[in-house]
């Protein structure tokens, strides 16, 4: 949401620079009695208004695309920010903060199983609870493929050492060769 | 002192983001607001008279002619001009830490210490413990309650839990001499590489 929100501030502050000082030049405009406009050609959208009562469908789309989009806002910017970042247990420095993204741990828990005969590729999804490594074999045969998997995989995740480690699920899916 | 289990990421403008959030808030509130009360006096709760007439009304037309409105209307829009110029340059500031006082005496004088000289020294040591293959550190705070940054890319060979160990130990403590302080409030991000991970075809 940082970026969205760094997104929407240079773009709507620029906006409100821009139309601030154009809407007061044009007032300037206005009250040195000279006709015509500057920059803004508001005449139009004046006669619209003009034209348009409250009960008009135009005018009430506009309120309700109004509400959709404030509240959209709203809704979005007092969501929670994601902790994407698990924190490491490790040494009991009161002052230092270890973190490892969810990304990385995924990452770990498949180079942890990549080396293994029989693993043709893999995928993982890490939450906050729980891990889920997917691996994909081509053997027809898989015998105690999953349990060497899961062992290096689980051995992966204990050395990481995270305060509260995820769940591991482990997935083997078998693919033609 | 328990330990968070989770962590959000940390940002190098924390109050660009914090008013970011402000500011979008209350607009999000008044075009909410807006929107409201456009949809109520378009559907007659506020009066069905009210529902018939036009947005721009003879009366509206009567406020407009009298003598303060327009020059009120020029003050407003140079202030969400000077507030939007607020906003835009609270993007470009940082949390970060130059410099740093060491000593302030009048009688020895001031010893000043350029965070970057630090961190650089911080991400030189990192970048030589076992198992790293980068580093990048950045100070926070104040000159007497300094916090360090640090993100730390790993080549896999070596557990997390091991560099951290390193980092928290001889890095730490030589960060801590260096600042003639007790303690460095650190943040550590590890980044683990993908390595020879493959991905699913």
């Amino acid at each position: 949401m940082r970026t969205v929100d760094r997104v929407l501030a240079l773009v709507l502050g620029l906006a409100g620079l821009g139309l601030g000082i154009v809407v007061a030049a044009e007032v300037v405009q206005g009250l040195l009695g000279r006709p015509g406009h500057l920059v803004l050609p508001y005449s139009g959208t004046a006669s619209w208004l003009r034209e348009h009562a409250w009960s008009d469908g135009a005018v009430l789309t506009i309120g309700g695309v109004l509400v959709a989009v404030g509240l959209l806002l709203v809704l979005a910017e007092l969501k929670p920010r994601r902790k994407t970042l698990l924190v490491l247990d490790g040494e009991p420095e009161d002052d230092v903060v270890t973190a490892v993204s969810r990304t990385g741990v995924g990452r770990a828990l498949e180079q942890s199983v990549s080396g293994l005969s029989g693993v043709d590729g893999t995928s993982s999804v890490v939450r906050r609870r729980s891990a889920k490594l997917t691996v994909r074999t081509a053997l027809r045969e898989t015998g105690d493929l999953e349990t060497q998997v899961r062992d290096r995989a689980a051995q992966a995740l204990a050395g990481l050492d995270l305060v509260a480690g995820p769940t591991l699920h482990v997935d083997l899916r078998r693919v033609s060769a | 002192m328990s330990r968070p289990a989770a962590l959000a990421p940390v940002t190098r403008t924390p109050g660009a983001v914090r008013t970011n959030r402000t500011v979008l808030t209350v607009l999000g509130l008044l075009l909410t607001a807006a929107g409201v009360a456009t949809l109520l006096l378009g559907l007659g709760v506020l009066g069905a008279g009210q529902a018939d007439r036009t947005v721009v009304d003879p009366a509206v037309d009567d406020v407009a002619r009298m003598g303060w409105f327009w020059p009120v209307v020029g003050v407003v829009a140079l202030l969400v001009a000077v507030l939007s110029g607020w906003w835009l340059v609270a993007q470009a500031r940082t949390d970060r830490l130059a410099r740093l006082r060491l000593d302030d005496d009048a009688t020895t004088g001031r010893t000043m210490l350029e965070g970057a000289a630090l961190t650089r020294a911080i991400e030189d040591e990192v970048s030589g413990l076992a198992g790293v293959t980068r580093a990048s550190a950045h100070l926070s705070g104040t000159s007497s309650a300094p916090r360090l940054h640090l993100r730390v890319r790993l080549d896999g060979r070596v557990d997390p839990a091991e560099v951290h160990r390193d980092v928290s130990g001889q890095v730490l403590e030589h960060a801590r001499q260096a600042l003639e302080v007790q303690r460095l409030p650190t943040r550590v991000e590890l980044d683990l590489p993908r390595g020879t991970a493959r991905s699913l075809g």
